[in-house]
């Protein structure tokens, strides 16, 4: 296989697979709380943050440390907005607010960055990512900083779960619904930031949503999406990454083809076993 | 009658300061090696402005209404052309300035990387072959005789002393270049590798290669093909130094730099301020960078 040929995209391949498992299970979270727009909105509001932090003389190449800083604290004042959404107004989704959220991230970014010299590039990279050239230091980084994540999310997973599978359940069994909705969009929110510096909005969007999509089509129960979304997150890593070295594409956007694809045959093969199963049990 | 003295003295005096800025042609310029060598042709009698900022990303430059309001007060533009500044033509257009004098400084210049039909697929960036002609000192004087020509036209008056700043500004850029290509000699390894093709000129200047570019399109990251090829370029040329734009991500030259060894340089492709010396000091900063 030519990753390993290549011998620098082995790095790329590890930053996937920690990025394919914690988005994999984080992306469940999303997808069953039924907001999307959440990863994307929060994501521009990490890049927001980042840009602001240009603006304030403290690129991220020269003062990476006060840049994520910056960027994290942005982070974090999005995820307490997401909390309070909630509680706004009955009527509206609180998916609305989030899109809200997004456009208005993207419009202040775009201000920000027009007034420093830096600007069109920062802003491609925000979607685009370097998987392809990320240093040993930003791996080692980002595999404690997601394992203590991991962690928190293992040792809490019981009650993160039931607000985000059964609301009403959690508000009988008297949970502060509050405290875990900030707990999972704070930890979130530490996840994006980091995880959109290296991989770009749009592969950790990808990262977020497909495999878990995947898995709820195929699957049924926790563990087996989990399980599934992990094995198909990471089968579209080393596929994507394979295909953009053979065909000399740009990864990311090749990883998210592949992605498609898999989601496409996963959704045909669901089809083709509801119908043959309509066949065999249908006339009963 | 010391309150009268004084006011009548300040009116005197902001009248003649008002008198010399009337006076003076006033000069926009897309970047600011063009406004830098204009300062120096017109000395004191033009005012200069750049447009873009010498750090920044000339091939886009998002047009600000500010831009078309200083352009409408001034007298002359300093168009790059070649295809870079495509965005100047917007802000001539917006404003609306009938007496304005547009000069396109790539008039004369001998153009490297003309595009044949084969090339169209690459893009459109560098259409009419590579623009960032003023990186070779020799091609500042071109520039310079094209803004001294449009100065004579709009004030023949000052010809003379146009014209013998222009032979002054000949005389100092062919001395330093004597000692630039001295220094830039020393180099021992003649190849480098960019990130954008903006030192094509300077390299021609000063007898060297680009052997890659990091960044194979526009806009585009390198893939991981690109990306072996070009290690495998610097390996086995044992090229040593990478130009890179201060307006480009860092992880590319890092990369590079932990599997090759090779020194990335950041040099802005122009000249920050717009005095008349400003053009050579950039020569000056990026030959010492690189040579150090």
């Amino acid at each position: 296989m030519l990753i390993f040929q290549y011998h620098f995209v082995i790095l790329a391949l590890i930053l996937c697979v920690i990025l394919t498992g914690i988005h994999t299970y984080l992306g469940y979270h999303v997808v069953r709380r039924g907001v999307i727009f959440v990863d994307l909105s929060l994501a521009q509001v990490a890049a927001l943050g980042a840009s602001v932090g240009i603006l304030l003389g403290f690129g991220a190449d020269t003062y990476p440390v006060q840049n994520y800083l910056i960027s994290l604290s942005f982070t974090f004042l999005g995820a307490i907005l997401f909390v309070l959404f909630r509680k706004i107004h009955d009527k509206v989704p609180v998916e609305a607010f989030i899109g809200i959220t997004y456009a208005a991230a993207i419009a202040l970014s775009l201000l920000v960055l027009e007034k420093s010299a830096t600007g069109t590039e920062d802003i491609k990279e925000m979607l685009t990512g370097t998987i392809l050239t990320v240093s040993p230091k930003e791996l080692g980084f980002i595999a404690i900083l997601y394992s203590l994540i991991g962690v928190i999310h293992w040792l809490s997973r019981k009650k993160l779960l039931l607000v985000t599978e059964d609301f009403e359940l959690a508000q009988k069994k008297g949970l502060k619904i509050w405290w875990w909705d900030f707990v999972f969009y704070a930890t979130f929110g530490f996840v994006v930031t980091s995880s959109v510096k290296v991989a770009g909005v749009l592969l950790v969007f990808a990262f977020l949503t497909i495999p878990t999509v995947s898995a709820i089509i195929a699957t049924s129960g926790t563990t087996q999406s989990l399980i599934f979304g992990w094995i198909f997150g990471l089968a579209g890593c080393i596929g994507g990454l394979e295909l953009s070295l053979r065909l000399d594409w740009s990864a990311a956007p090749t990883i998210i083809t592949v992605y498609l694809i898999l989601l496409i045959i996963t959704l045909a093969i669901k089809k083709v076993h509801v119908l043959m199963c309509k066949k065999r049990c249908g006339d009963n | 009658m010391k309150k009268y003295l004084f006011s009548f003295l300040s009116v005197v005096f902001l009248a003649g300061f008002n008198m010399l800025d009337a006076a003076q042609i006033k000069i926009a310029a897309s970047l600011p090696d063009l406004a830098s060598i204009a300062s120096y042709i017109g000395g004191d009698k033009v005012e200069t402005f750049s447009i873009a900022r010498g750090n920044a990303n000339s091939h886009y430059i998002e047009v600000l209404p500010s831009y078309m309001i200083r352009v409408s007060r001034a007298n002359v533009y300093l168009k790059v052309g070649l295809a870079l500044d495509q965005w100047a033509d917007d802000i001539i257009q917006g404003s609306r300035n009938g007496k304005l004098t547009v000069v396109d400084c790539s008039g004369d210049i001998p153009v490297l990387e003309k595009p044949t039909k084969a090339d169209s697929i690459l893009g459109d960036v560098h259409s009419q072959g590579n623009p960032h002609y003023w990186l070779n000192p020799a091609n500042g004087i071109i520039i310079a005789n094209n803004i001294l020509n449009a100065l004579i036209k709009i004030d023949p008056e000052n010809g003379e002393y146009y014209r013998s700043n222009f032979n002054r500004f000949k005389q100092e850029t062919e001395n330093r270049l004597i000692n630039w290509k001295d220094k830039m000699s020393r180099i021992e390894v003649k190849k480098l590798i960019g990130y954008h093709s903006s030192w094509v000129y300077f390299a021609d200047a000063f007898g060297l290669t680009i052997s890659g570019y990091i960044e194979p399109l526009p806009g585009i990251p390198p893939t991981g093909k690109h990306l072996s090829e070009l290690i495998n370029i610097i390996k086995s040329n044992d090229i040593k130094i990478l130009l890179q734009e201060p307006y480009f991500p860092d992880d590319g030259p890092k990369f590079l730099y932990r599997q090759t060894g090779i020194k990335p340089f950041k040099v802005a492709p122009s000249c920050i301020g717009t005095g008349k010396d400003e053009y050579f000091r950039h020569f000056d900063e990026v030959i010492n960078k690189i040579t150090s």
